[in-house]
């Protein structure tokens, strides 16, 4: 192969190559450390522009819980204060926040007449695809089933124990005759997340691992700058897609079942977390061919698989397991694992070139997410 | 057949306010607009709704701009706003200091440039961009790799300034 150009390393970079051609660069890349060295940095280079785009990211004021569509048809039409057979008012979860306080902003008109005739369309649209049916029947359908069946993974430890509970903490409040839905939609909610997720790491010219690695201890070093280019929504989640809407309820038990099942298990998160499908812990077992790694003393808030694809340094063949986890503000971090099979040394380097990743057996470890770098470390310490 | 607007809603709204948080630097704006922008995915739903969605809103941007350099209105994009638990004084002084060379690095790009970084960084494909901006699927990558190198060089530039004044 001829030495690549900058065009195509940055495509390479982007996930734009095709399987074939990504697979001739590689090799290349592995052969010629000049390349690579290019390879390394142009890489730095995405790195750096996605570190500054998300510096504009600010923090949202009023720290809320995610909004999902659960909470959408939280009123039924009696509770509503504008009276039965209202029609839908949709707004985010922040404009609901400033009212209560009596905060007078001038999107909040904006928002309100927008979505009178968003939510009327939206009503339209409903009742177009169901033939009729409460909106209630059409989004209990959907649940998943695998979300009541999750137990939790271990004791809380008291000095995190705020972690776990950080979401039930900042609910909205709950109207009589709550409908929350959870309606997880694994090719929808993939979607969410970049299609191009598996960035490659471009320092494939990394000798390979000995066969047997002990368990190495991960770096948190370059854990700020992790390539990972699906961004999750741990900032912005909060101004999202919380509305409240019209519509009443149908059973009782149903609506105390969904109810339940949003209390405890926030679709954002899930959404969040690029989990396309929720599993239990025996089909985690099945998975990795072993026991679920944990962390010790956490309790965890869910456990489902991400395609492997959206994951820097995974097989991206095969599912990865995530456990997320959340901390007292409501932000995720993930213990993403995968078993890799003994004979792709080449796997194992790249595996243990990515940060905060580390080998147990045959099983690929790696914390991340919205911690620092310090904190990391001592989960990382704790989790068998 | 189109996806229903509650759904539309559900998935793109988070990263449609993102993408025009970074892009105005005003989150009320950012919220107005992105709510504009599924208001008329109700009145005309998209097949294709994600690129539909960013196009429609990056044009809201332009037409804002345009509107309000017109007016005068400039000014209010500035404002800041302030954080719930207000962070050490000089950590978030410092962090305001690095966004405005974020924000006029940014500045420096050029719209179509500056748009496909955004969208990029929203994990958009190149087919995706290419469809949104109304450009060749060819050109994409080469825009991309122009905007990154553009916006890393003019924010040095600026660091370097602003250390070089304090």
């Amino acid at each position: 192969m001829q030495h690549p150009d900058t065009d195509l390393l940055n495509t390479w970079l982007d996930g734009e190559l095709s399987a074939a051609d990504g697979a001739h660069l590689e090799a290349h890349l592995a052969a010629c450390p000049a390349c690579a060295a290019r390879a390394r940095e142009q890489r730095a280079l995405h790195q750096e522009a996605d570190r500054l785009l998300a510096e504009l990211d600010e923090p949202i004021p009023d720290t809320s819980p995610p909004g999902t569509i659960e909470r959408a048809i939280r009123h039924p039409a009696s509770a509503h204060p504008a009276g039965r057979g209202s029609p839908v008012v949709l707004l985010p979860y922040t404009e609901l926040i400033r009212q209560r306080r009596g905060v007078r902003r001038r999107v909040v008109g904006v928002a309100a007449t927008l979505f009178l005739a968003a939510g009327a369309g939206w009503m339209a649209l409903r009742s177009d695809a169901s033939g009729g049916r409460a909106a209630t029947d059409i989004l209990s359908n959907t649940r998943s089933p695998a979300a009541s069946t999750l137990p939790p993974l271990v004791a809380r430890a008291p000095a995190l124990a705020d972690s776990a509970s950080g979401y039930s903490g900042v609910q909205p409040d709950a109207a009589p005759g709550v409908a929350p839905v959870n309606a997880p939609d694994s090719e929808r909610a993939t979607n969410t997340a970049s299609p191009r997720s598996n960035v490659p790491q471009a320092n494939s010219a990394n000798p390979p691992a000995p066969a047997s690695v002990p368990r190495a201890v991960p770096s948190f070093a370059d854990a700020q700058v992790t390539p990972v280019s699906p961004r999750r929504d741990e900032r912005a989640a909060p101004t999202a897609t919380t509305f409240k809407a019209g519509i009443a309820p149908t059973e009782p038990q149903q609506v105390a079942e969904l109810k339940a099942l949003n209390e405890r298990e926030p679709l954002a998160v899930e959404r969040d977390a690029q989990i396309s499908t929720r599993i239990g812990l025996d089909e985690a077992r099945r998975e990795l061919g072993g026991n679920l790694h944990v962390i010790d003393g956490l309790q965890a808030e869910l456990v489902g698989l991400v395609p492997g694809r959206l994951v820097p340094g995974a097989d991206p063949s095969r599912p990865v397991v995530r456990v997320v986890y959340l901390d007292g503000q409501g932000q995720s971090f993930f213990l993403d694992q995968q078993r890799i099979a003994a004979d792709s040394r080449d796997r194992q380097a790249l595996a243990e070139a990515v940060p905060g990743a580390w080998l147990d057996g045959d099983v690929q470890l790696r914390l991340h997410g919205a911690l620092s770098n310090d904190s990391l470390a001592g989960l990382a310490r704790r989790v068998k | 057949m189109t996806q229903d607007a509650g759904r539309l809603f559900e998935l793109y709204y988070t990263p449609l306010v993102r993408m025009l948080w970074r892009r105005t630097g005003d989150h009320d704006r950012a919220e107005e607009l992105a709510q504009e922008t599924f208001a008329r995915a109700v009145e005309a739903p998209p097949t294709n709704p994600r690129p539909w969605l960013f196009a429609v809103a990056l044009n809201l941007v332009r037409e804002d701009a345009r509107r309000a350099s017109r007016q005068g209105r400039r000014l209010q994009l500035l404002k800041a706003e302030s954080p719930a638990s207000a962070p050490a004084a000089d950590v978030e002084f410092e962090r305001r200091e690095r966004q405005a060379v974020v924000r006029a690095a940014l500045a420096c790009l050029n719209e179509r440039d500056r748009e496909a970084l955004l969208l990029k960084a929203e994990g958009f494909s190149y087919d995706e961009i290419a469809t949104s901006l109304g450009l060749a699927r060819g050109a994409v990558g080469t825009t991309l790799a122009r905007a990154r190198k553009r916006l890393v060089e003019a924010y040095r530039a600026g660091e370097s300034t602003r250390h070089a004044a304090s």
